[in-house]
């Protein structure tokens, strides 16, 4: 083996910039998923020249003996303004092709020779595609300068003579340099390799320099092809999901302890309870009065008082019609009230005899009874009324008090988000309310239940039948039911106030008497005349009025058993309907809440699988795609800046550093040399996010806060589909992410020190080590090996880990790149013809 | 009507010191025999107490049966205009109050009739058994036993003897006025009642159900 290596290197230098040569490459084989494998892998380096136009792919499947047009349509592609404008605009090429700088093109043939075709074919066509490409280029009749390349994978067997309009003539066999043996998977990576080099870099004009100017002489060039480079695309993947995670996370909880569920339990049996009572009174709201259960009962002539949910009277007041005109009495339903007694003592005296006499000609009085024939007429037109009004009345309470249950519920699932809205605290802000979906969930499911089973009044301790109907009919026989129970009731009294003789009528029984009294009184004693007739009448008159007394003394007695059942019958009735408003307020409530649990359920569940998810295909993507190696490809999609090497709580010093993300855990990598901490890219997007937050509204002291407040409050009063929610994370999140991605600080070099195989320079040797030149012939006596580093910058070769490094060898030649995140070595050998 | 007719006359005739009883009672009338030379007049006792038992009953038939014929006649209920018609047809409570004029009557009725009784009996031992008495126990013994006898005789025969007779005649007078205010209260009772059922016939309402829906 010849070496003269070290005779050029003093020439080369590689150009202050490059410019990409648009390239048409033709993949020809027999096997199209090797090709498609091939194309898949480039894809993922050379994706944005595919996307730019500058490269273009013509895969030609088992080559016949002659050129299609179908082949070499996409040189077309190359000739059209708008695209020759766009590379310009792009960078690619520097002019617009004219006289002077004519377009320049390059075709680059893949030749399969692995996958089984047929050597004459491929070496028939290979032949003619030159002068088809010629010809093709005359037809368009636009200036260009059109090299021809060839890489042949396995081995050429195939006299160069015929092949000489291709240049470079490239192969990689199974055999290598020293003998060492290559698989065809090695093959295809190195070609991958081969043809990013081609595309992207100087690689061409080093093999021309290196292979000298007589292209003639050199038979083929064996190459190896090896790359460290930053996969991009996976990088991205798997910082993408983690950013989302990020976001995401916080809205994870555990299940609620046993102490969160009597919190709330607590709270909300004392919410449901007050709103419960709330509705028994008015309220006044921003300056108006709106009326409760006892408002609207008073308007329609019922004395209604309660004390929390217990009711203690529900009677018809004494100037309702139903008191005016059925009983036809204030009296019949209010006993003669107690004077105040005050005053001097014989003021006081004199009151209470007063009130004594009325109590006493009262009680001697006739009683006026209703009369039960308008009564129930009376009654049924009251309850009717009353039954709208309430309903009518307390759809507007209901729907405040709906609205306070909302913001209770809107409290506990972010209490910052709530606060944000300016609104009062519906809850103790000094109690450790648990917050979350969780706890929301629990306290709707703590109210629905308390709505469910609690009565909404209580009346003497007896249970009040829910009015079921609210019919006219209904009304007309619900008060025909309970003039019927008046009726009976006021039956027991007329029955025995018919049977008592008034005063007249004791009178003049009495008088009869006197006369008969006096006449034995008379006979049997020898007092005078006077004092005997006064002593016979004060004897009547004493039995009339003690005998009297005592009868209308029972005769109250029994008015009052009455007018107590009456009250009872009417108070039911009239609670029944009261019940029937509550409990239609309470379903509807219940049915209002039934929506938002499901959809904030739906919403958990879809977080939590959202989160399953996205751990899972981040585990996946970080087994799959940590640093490691590929035959000749090194990908490095695992670095620190990204996505940080330890995890730690931002509090006390960092607390100040990094004071947006207070409280939360943060992903965090130590720069060694500063002795520092920083925060990792994905972390960033979140501390971005959340001052973003904090700059809408102060209270949003995270993300997840204003997403809350303005994504998922409004499922709690407008349940709806959560899947948009979930949308609106993921598209913060791939914000924020893209904000905070730093292509320009992933350098290859400089994240190859993190890895332990490249790190310190070890990555010369690495590569060098991978790019084997795939070729051997062994046919030629005048062989040369040549390196070429392909680099995107100088700053790699700077110090101790570029060409200061141990690992760096002075003869190999730089070549500059446009593949900004890799960094690539070819080896290769040229080997040249005896002549 | 009847217990209201008693009242006035109780009022007119049985108030004590100035009810006109006791002056009708005690005129007894005189029979007059007209002789040639002198008029004789015997006055026939008992009479006066009979006239004012006449005179009473017939003012007290007057004040209750006219008014009752009245009311048949005018279709109205005098006892419903004046506000008595339930104390006096339905009323039964207080018991004591309403029942003891009748109660007074009876027992006054019985001692009044006690009282005579005894001194029939008494008049009846002095004038015929008394001699028959002085044979049998001696002479000795005769004027106390007669003596005795004659003092509890004068006792009774002197015990308010004018009002007495009248007391009779008003005992008589309730006991048969409260046999009419009975007999009218029930009249009116069944009245009442026919009234209610009469009434209740006429809201009843026919209700016609069509062969079809049998």
């Amino acid at each position: 083996m010849n070496s003269n290596k070290s005779d050029k290197t003093d020439a080369w230098a590689p150009s202050s910039t490059y410019y990409p040569v648009p390239t048409l490459i033709i993949p020809c084989g027999g096997d199209a998923d090797r090709l498609a494998n091939l194309r898949y892998g480039l894809d993922r380096r050379i994706g944005a020249y595919v996307a730019d136009g500058l490269v273009r792919w013509t895969p030609v499947l088992n080559p016949s003996e002659t050129v299609s047009e179908a082949q070499l349509s996409d040189i077309d592609f190359f000739f059209k303004y708008d695209l020759r404008q766009r590379l310009v605009d792009k960078g690619y090429i520097q002019h617009m092709p004219d006289a002077d700088h004519p377009l320049q093109l390059q075709v680059l043939v893949i030749c399969d020779m692995i996958g089984g075709v047929s050597h004459d074919a491929v070496m028939a066509w290979l032949e003619k595609l030159p002068s088809a490409v010629e010809s093709k280029k005359s037809k368009i009749g636009e200036q260009a300068e059109c090299s021809l390349a060839l890489v042949i994978l396995g081995d050429p067997a195939i006299s160069h003579d015929k092949l000489k309009s291709y240049w470079p003539r490239i192969y990689l066999s199974k055999t290598g340099w020293g003998g060492t043996r290559f698989n065809s998977e090695q093959i295809f990576q190195t070609c991958q390799n081969v043809i990013a080099g081609f595309v992207a870099s100087e690689l061409p004009r080093s093999i021309d320099y290196v292979a000298g100017k007589s292209h003639n002489a050199v038979q083929w060039i064996a190459l190896g092809a090896s790359s460290v480079l930053v996969d991009l695309a996976a990088v991205r993947e798997r910082y993408d999901v983690e950013v989302l995670e990020e976001f995401l996370e916080p809205l994870i909880q555990d299940s609620l302890t046993e102490n969160q569920c009597r919190i709330l339990d607590d709270g909300i049996d004392a919410q449901v309870h007050k709103l419960q009572s709330s509705l028994l009174i008015g309220k006044n709201v921003a300056g108006k009065d709106i009326f409760g259960v006892k408002e609207i009962c008073e308007q329609h002539g019922w004395d209604f008082k309660a004390t929390g949910q217990v009711v203690e009277r529900c009677s018809p007041l004494p100037t309702s019609d139903i008191a005016r005109k059925g009983f036809g009495s204030q009296w019949w339903l209010e006993e003669a009230k107690s004077p105040v007694f005050e005053g001097s003592f014989y003021r006081k005296l004199f009151t209470r005899i007063k009130y004594g006499v009325k109590l006493y000609v009262d009680l001697l009085l006739p009683v006026p009874l209703p009369s039960p024939e308008i009564f129930a007429s009376l009654l049924a037109e009251n309850y009717r009324a009353l039954d709208a009004a309430l309903q009518a009345g307390l759809r507007h309470r209901a729907g405040l008090e709906y609205q306070h249950l909302l913001d209770i519920f809107a409290f506990l699932l972010n209490r910052d988000s709530y606060a944000g809205e300016n609104r009062p605290l519906p809850l103790d802000p000094n109690l450790a309310w648990p917050t979350g979906l969780r706890a929301v969930d629990y306290a709707i499911n703590r109210a629905i239940d308390r709505l469910t089973h609690s009565a909404d009044i209580q009346y003497a301790g007896q249970d009040i039948h829910i009015a079921s109907i609210g019919t006219d009919e209904y009304w007309k026989s619900a008060a025909a039911e309970d003039a019927l129970v008046v009726e009976g009731a006021l039956r027991r009294y007329k029955r025995l106030d018919k049977s008592l003789s008034s005063i007249w009528g004791v009178i003049l029984k009495i008088l009869v008497a006197f006369p008969l009294l006096y006449g034995l009184l008379d006979i049997f004693t020898s007092w005078p005349q006077w004092i005997v007739i006064l002593l016979s009448a004060l004897a009547l008159a004493i039995l009339g009025l003690v005998e009297s007394v005592v009868w209308r003394l029972q005769a109250r007695q029994l008015l009052r058993q009455v007018r107590e059942e009456v009250n009872t019958c009417l108070s039911k009735r009239v609670l029944s309907l009261v019940s029937k408003s509550l409990y239609d307020y309470r379903m509807i409530v219940i049915s209002h809440l039934r929506p938002v649990i499901g959809s904030l359920r739906d919403f958990q569940a879809l977080i939590v699988q959202e989160h399953q998810k996205i751990r899972s295909r981040s585990g996946e993507i970080a087994s799959k795609a940590t640093s490691r190696e590929d035959g000749s490809l090194y990908r490095i999609v695992d670095f620190k800046r990204a996505l940080g090497t330890e995890k730690v709580k931002v509090k006390d010093d960092l607390a100040i550093e990094w004071e947006p993300l207070k409280g939360e855990f943060a992903h965090v990598w130590r720069e060694v040399e500063r002795d520092s901490l920083n925060l990792s890219w994905k972390s960033e997007a979140r501390k971005s996010a959340n001052v973003e937050a904090r700059r809408v509204n102060e209270n949003f002291k995270k993300v997840e806060t204003a997403l809350i407040s303005k994504y998922i409050l409004p499922l709690i009063e407008n349940p709806a589909s959560p899947l948009d929610v979930i949308r609106i994370f993921e598209e913060t999140a791939a914000r924020w992410g893209e904000r905070e991605f730093k292509p320009r600080f992933m350098e290859t070099y400089v994240l190859a020190e993190e890895v332990e195989a490249l790190k310190e320079g070890a990555k010369w040797r690495w590569l060098f080590q991978h790019a084997h030149p795939l070729g051997d012939s062994g046919k030629s006596k005048d062989r040369s090996l040549f390196t070429v580093i392909l680099v995107p910058d100088d700053n790699s070769l700077v110090g101790s880990t570029g060409r200061g490094s141990s690992h760096w060898q002075s003869d190999w030649l730089v070549a500059r790149s446009r593949q900004t995140h890799e960094i690539s070595c070819i080896r290769g050998v040229v080997e040249k013809s005896c002549e | 009507m009847a217990w209201i007719a008693l009242v006035i006359v109780t009022l007119i005739f049985f108030i004590p010191g100035i009810g006109l009883g006791p002056l009708l009672a005690a005129q007894d009338i005189a029979l007059s025999v007209p002789l040639p030379f002198f008029k004789f007049a015997i006055s026939i006792p008992f009479t006066g107490p009979v006239r004012l038992f006449a005179v009473c009953l017939a003012t007290w038939l007057l004040l209750w049966l006219v008014p009752l014929w009245l009311e048949r006649w005018l279709k109205i209920d005098f006892l419903t205009k004046i506000g008595l018609h339930n104390d006096l047809v339905h009323a039964y409570r207080p018991p004591y109050c309403i029942k003891v004029a009748v109660f007074l009557a009876k027992i006054t009725f019985w001692v009044a009739l006690l009282k005579a009784v005894l001194i029939l009996v008494l008049r009846a031992v002095v004038e015929l058994l008394l001699p028959l008495l002085a044979v049998l126990v001696g002479p000795a013994l005769a004027p106390w036993v007669s003596g005795g006898l004659n003092q509890i005789l004068g006792g009774l025969l002197g015990l308010r003897a004018d009002w007495s007779v009248v007391l009779v005649v008003f005992c008589v007078l309730v006991l048969i006025a409260n046999w009419g205010f009975k007999w009218e209260q029930s009249q009116r009772y069944i009245r009442d009642i026919r009234q209610i059922q009469f009434e209740r016939r006429k809201n009843q309402k026919d209700i016609v159900i069509p062969s079809t829906q049998i």
